[in-house]
């Protein structure tokens, strides 16, 4: 079976399979991997993050804060009742608003506003913060996520459309300013 | 390089398949029994494989709902990167995996391939190929489109033939009195759950191609 040269005819033709097989596994698999990391991937289309409306400001009366909803710029027909986001609008003063994502800056649950004690306080691990956002006390590390706002016609409208997280270098979520 | 290898025979010495993997891919075959004709039990397999692959990628976008599967692969063909070629390749690898079973199934017969002692590999082909039919009509289905609704109404027509169980086998079949949403969560199971269960079952029984009897 084995030749002089120690390469037999077997073994080069299992080299050559393999190798055959090797360019058609690479030729599958590469748009099978495209695919998998299409969420990753996939170009921000426009509206990813977009400007939309919660309401007009009679909603919102000045010195209260109130929770606020809206429905995510990009949704699909499945989404149902999740692409309907909630959040906690912040009216300062009449004029200034603050608009705090609904999740807490620790490891995302949904803060509450107790006007009370004037705290967002977080149901999962005890997070707090001040009226304005910033932390007060409980594992966050920093202190609520924050929308951009802008008011226009008599509505208040913020930037939204992708789910805030610690970790994420996302423009539009503006790390909180220290408390005054 | 020298790490995976390292790696490989870490893992060999413990679960001890190189060597048979070697002995069976440097088994020598008979001059008169190497043909091309044997090729098409190994292609249903990797078309089997292709479909699982694919298959699981398309459960990551499909909806099973009456209500949303059709806008779920209006997405997956325009909105993720290469769904519609994914989707593609599933469509066409069932129609591929039909075919190259049926040559596959002649080949055998024609072989006779199917005598003594292989009669149980015939057996368990022929329980193979009603599920490979069975997949192809299941996941027809799954589009939830024109197509599938009336092909649900052909299915049941034809169920309701039975005697006496008929009306009964109807209702099982479509999951309630009419062609729903429950009919198409129910295919989906079939699709996903049941039949690759199965056949991934019945796949583990046959003896290894009987190659040890031909020595």
């Amino acid at each position: 079976m084995s030749s002089t040269g120690g390469v037999t005819r077997r073994d080069l033709f299992m080299k050559i399979g393999i190798f055959c097989n090797g360019i058609v596994g690479v030729i599958l698999a590469v748009p099978v991997v495209r695919y998998l990391l299409s969420p990753v991937t996939r170009e921000r289309k426009v509206g990813y993050e977009s400007w939309i409306t919660l309401g007009n400001l009679e909603q919102f009366p000045s010195g209260e804060t109130r929770l606020a909803t809206y429905r995510n710029p990009v949704v699909s027909s499945s989404d149902g009742d999740t692409a309907d986001v909630a959040c906690w609008v912040r009216n300062v003063d009449g004029k200034a608003f603050q608009v705090f994502a609904i999740n807490c800056a620790h490891l995302g649950c949904p803060v509450r506003w107790f006007p009370q004690s004037s705290l967002f306080m977080c149901p999962c691990h005890g997070g707090a913060y001040y009226q304005d956002g910033s932390r007060a006390s409980g594992p966050p590390e920093r202190g609520l996520f924050e929308y951009d706002y802008r008011i226009e016609k008599g509505k208040l409208l913020i930037k939204a459309g992708e789910m805030p997280t610690p970790g994420q270098a996302s423009n539009f979520v503006r790390e909180i300013r220290s408390c005054v | 390089m020298r790490l995976i290898k390292s790696i490989g025979e870490w893992l060999d010495v413990r679960l001890q398949l190189g060597s048979s993997i070697r002995e069976t891919m440097e088994h020598p075959v008979p001059r008169e029994t190497a043909s091309w004709f044997y090729v098409f039990g190994s292609a249903a397999f990797v078309v089997f494989m292709l479909q699982i692959v694919t298959g699981i990628m398309l459960a990551l976008i499909y909806v099973p709902s009456a209500g949303e599967a059709w806008s779920s692969l209006q997405t997956l063909n325009h909105d993720v990167a290469l769904g519609w070629f994914i989707r593609g390749l599933h469509g066409w690898g069932s129609n591929f995996m039909v075919a190259i079973v049926l040559i596959h199934m002649v080949q055998v017969f024609l072989f006779g391939a199917y005598k003594y002692p292989r009669e149980l590999t015939w057996i368990v082909g022929v329980f193979l190929l009603l599920m490979t039919l069975g997949m192809a009509f299941t996941g027809q289905v799954l589009r939830f489109d024109q197509d599938a609704y009336w092909g649900l109404g052909i299915g049941a027509s034809i169920a309701s033939r039975v005697p006496v169980m008929g009306h009964s086998i109807v209702n099982l079949m479509l999951g309630g009195p009419i062609i729903a949403g429950a009919t198409l969560s129910r295919f989906f199971a079939l699709h996903v759950f049941v039949i690759p269960g199965l056949s991934h079952r019945v796949c583990g029984c046959p003896p290894p191609d009987g190659t040890e009897t031909r020595n």
